[in-house]
C-alpha cells in the first residue's frame, strides 16, 4: 500500500514539477534532499560538496523540468544523477589534485545500471529507528543525543554528567547492537525494504 | 538463516578488507581482492551490499542531522530566482538600452568627424637615410634622417594636420578650403598649396623656408610671420628672424640626398650633421668653430664625412669610448696634432 502511496505520489509530484509547480518541487526537494546528500556522502565525505552536489542535482531537475526525461522512478533517477555528478565531481579533483583516475576503481559501491532500488539513508534510517527500542537505556540516551540532535561527544558527556571515553563505550555498544539486529533480520528487512 | 551462517563464515581478514575499504583507508591491492570477491558471486555481492549498507547507516561522513533541508531549499529557491530573473532583467536591460542607443547612433551619424577620430599613421626615417612618402591628400613629403612624422590615415576634418619632429620638405597639394598645416611643438606653418621646407629637430631652432607660394607661420599664439618665396624664417627659442636667401637650394637639397654647406661655419656644419646622423660633437677649440667651409655631402658614410673634414679643415675627430645605453656617439673635435 505504502509504496502505491509513494509511486502515486511521486506521479502527482512529477506532474505538478513539470508544469512549473513550485510547491511539487518543495516536496521532492524535502523528501529526498538529505538522501541524495548523504549518497553523495560515500563519494565526497566533506558535508559541503556533498550539498553542493546534491543542490545542483534538484536545481537541474527544476530547470530541465521541461525536457525531463520519462521518469517511472523518481528516486533511482536522482541518485543515479547524485552518482554522476559525484563522479564528474571526482574526477575533476584527480585531474585538479593530479591524482590518478585509478581512485574512482576504488569505489565497488558504485550503482550497476540494472540497481532498480537503491537502498537510501532515510529507508536504512527508517529501520535504525526501529531498532532503537531494542537498545539499553544508556546506550539510546548516547545515541538519540548523538544521531538525532547532532550532539558531540563531549557536550553529551557534560550533559550526561559522564567522560567522554564512557560516551565513546555506550555509542559503540549501541552500533554492534545494531549490526548484531540487522545482520540477523536483513533478509527480512530487505523484504520490508521492498514492499515500501 | 543461511545469509546468517554465511556472514559468520567471512573470514576476519575479508571483514577487515571490507571495513578499510568502506572506510577508504584501504589500499589498491585490497581494494582490487575485494572487487574480486564480488564480482565472484551474486551472494558476495549481497553481503557486501548489506555491509554497506549498515556502514552508511551507522558510520555517515557527517551527522545527517547537521544536513538543514530548508535552509538548502532556500538557497535552491534563490538560484531558481536568480535564473528566473536573469530573463527578465535581460528583456528590462534591453528596453532601457533602446533611447541611449538611439541617441548614441544619433549623435554618431550627425556628429561633425574630428581629427581625433581618425587612426593615426607615423612614419620615421633612420639616422643617415631619408624616406618620401605621398599623404593621403596627394601631397609629397620628404623626411629627413632622425625625423618623425605623423598623419592621419584621412584627412577628413576642415584642415590637414600633421606633426613632425626633425625635418620635412613638404610639396602640398593645393586646397584653399582645407588648410595644410604642420605642427611642430608650439609652432604652426600653414599652407594651402606651396612648397617648403620645415626643419625641427628637438634641441635647434626651427626653420622653416619657403620655395614657392605662401605660408604663414603662428609661434605659440602669440606671433605671427607670413612668409614669401626665397624667405627663410629662423625661430629661436627669444627671437624669431626672416632672412631672405636666394641660395634656397641649400636647405633644401637635402631631399636630393645631398647636403650642401656654402661658406658656413664648422659649429653649424657639425651642428647639422648631428641632425642627420647619431653623433654629437663637443669642439674644445673655439677657433676652430669659426672656420668657414664650402662642402657637398651626397651620403657618405658618417665615417667618410669626419675623415673627409679631418683633412679638409683639418681638425682632429677622437669619438668618446661608447657606452652600451647610448645610441649617439660623442665625438671630440680639436685642432690637428702640430706637425
Amino acid at each position: 500500500m505504502r509504496n502505491e502511496s509513494t509511486k502515486l505520489d511521486n506521479a502527482l509530484l512529477l506532474d505538478g514539477l513539470r508544469q512549473g509547480d513550485r510547491r511539487a518541487f518543495d516536496c521532492i526537494f524535502r523528501k529526498y534532499y538529505v538522501d541524495v546528500v548523504m549518497f553523495c556522502s560515500q563519494f565526497l565525505g566533506r558535508r559541503e560538496d556533498c550539498e553542493d552536489v546534491a543542490q545542483s542535482v534538484f536545481l537541474n531537475i527544476w530547470e530541465q523540468r521541461d525536457g525531463l526525461p520519462d521518469i517511472s522512478n523518481l528516486k533511482s533517477y536522482l541518485i543515479r544523477s547524485a552518482q554522476n555528478a559525484c563522479l564528474n565531481e571526482l574526477h575533476h579533483r584527480s585531474i585538479a589534485q593530479r591524482y590518478s583516475s585509478e581512485y574512482l576503481t576504488m569505489l565497488p559501491y558504485t550503482l550497476d545500471d540494472d540497481a532498480t532500488r537503491p537502498l537510501l539513508y532515510s529507508d536504512l534510517a527508517r529501520l535504525l529507528a526501529s531498532a532503537e527500542a531494542t537498545l539499553g537505556k544508556n546506550e539510546f540516551e548516547a545515541w538519540f543525543m548523538s544521531r538525532h540532535k547532532g550532539m558531540k561527544y563531549a557536550e553529551i558527556a557534560i550533559a550526561l554528567g559522564i567522560s567522554v571515553r564512557t560516551v565513546e563505550d555506550r555509542i559503540a555498544r549501541a552500533k554492534s547492537h545494531f549490526r548484531r539486529i540487522l545482520n540477523r533480520y536483513w533478509s527480512i528487512i530487505l523484504i520490508f525494504l521492498l514492499s515500501n | 538463516m543461511d545469509t546468517e551462517t554465511y556472514n559468520n563464515e567471512l573470514s576476519p581478514e575479508l571483514d577487515n578488507i571490507i571495513e578499510k575499504v568502506l572506510r577508504g583507508a584501504a589500499d589498491a591491492h585490497e581494494t582490487s581482492l575485494l572487487e574480486e570477491w564480488v564480482a565472484a558471486d551474486s551472494e558476495n555481492r549481497r553481503i557486501f551490499e548489506q555491509k554497506r549498507a549498515l556502514f552508511e547507516v551507522l558510520e555517515p561522513a557527517f551527522n545527517p542531522a547537521s544536513v538543514n533541508v530548508e535552509l538548502a531549499l532556500k538557497r535552491i529557491h534563490r538560484k531558481m530566482r536568480h535564473s528566473f530573473d536573469l530573463r527578465l532583467f535581460a528583456l528590462r536591460f534591453a528596453a532601457a538600452m533602446v533611447l541611449p542607443l538611439c541617441v548614441a547612433i544619433g549623435w554618431l551619424l550627425l556628429r561633425t568627424p574630428a581629427e581625433a577620430e581618425t587612426p593615426m599613421l607615423s612614419i620615421s626615417a633612420p639616422f643617415g637615410g631619408l624616406l618620401q612618402t605621398k599623404l593621403p591628400d596627394g601631397s609629397h613629403v620628404w623626411l629627413n634622417s632622425n625625423s618623425t612624422l605623423e598623419y592621419p590615415v584621412m584627412f577628413d576634418g576642415d584642415q590637414r594636420l600633421v606633426a613632425l619632429t626633425g625635418e620635412a620638405y613638404f610639396e602640398v597639394n593645393a586646397d584653399k578650403r582645407h588648410p595644410f598645416i604642420v605642427r611642430t611643438g608650439d609652432i604652426d606653418v600653414t599652407a594651402t598649396g606651396t612648397a617648403f621646407n620645415v626643419n625641427a629637430y628637438t634641441g635647434s631652432p626651427v626653420d622653416v623656408t619657403l620655395v614657392d607660394g605662401h605660408v604663414g607661420v603662428n609661434v605659440g599664439d602669440r606671433r605671427h610671420f607670413e612668409l614669401s618665396p626665397g624667405e627663410r624664417l629662423c625661430i629661436n627659442e627669444n627671437t624669431a628672424e626672416i632672412t631672405h636667401s636666394t641660395g634656397l637650394e641649400k636647405w633644401c637639397s637635402w631631399k636630393d640626398g645631398k647636403l650642401m654647406f656654402d661658406n658656413d661655419r664648422l659649429d653649424a656644419v657639425l651642428a647639422r650633421i648631428s641632425q642627420i646622423y647619431p653623433v654629437d660633437f663637443v669642439i674644445e677649440d673655439s677657433a676652430l668653430a669659426n672656420k668657414r667651409l664650402h662642402a657637398t655631402l651626397c651620403g657618405e658614410s658618417i665615417h667618410d664625412i669626419l675623415h673627409l673634414l679631418e683633412i679638409g679643415v683639418p681638425m682632429s675627430c677622437v669619438p668618446a669610448q661608447k657606452t652600451d645605453s647610448a645610441q649617439r656617439t660623442v665625438v671630440y673635435v680639436s685642432a690637428p696634432p702640430a706637425q
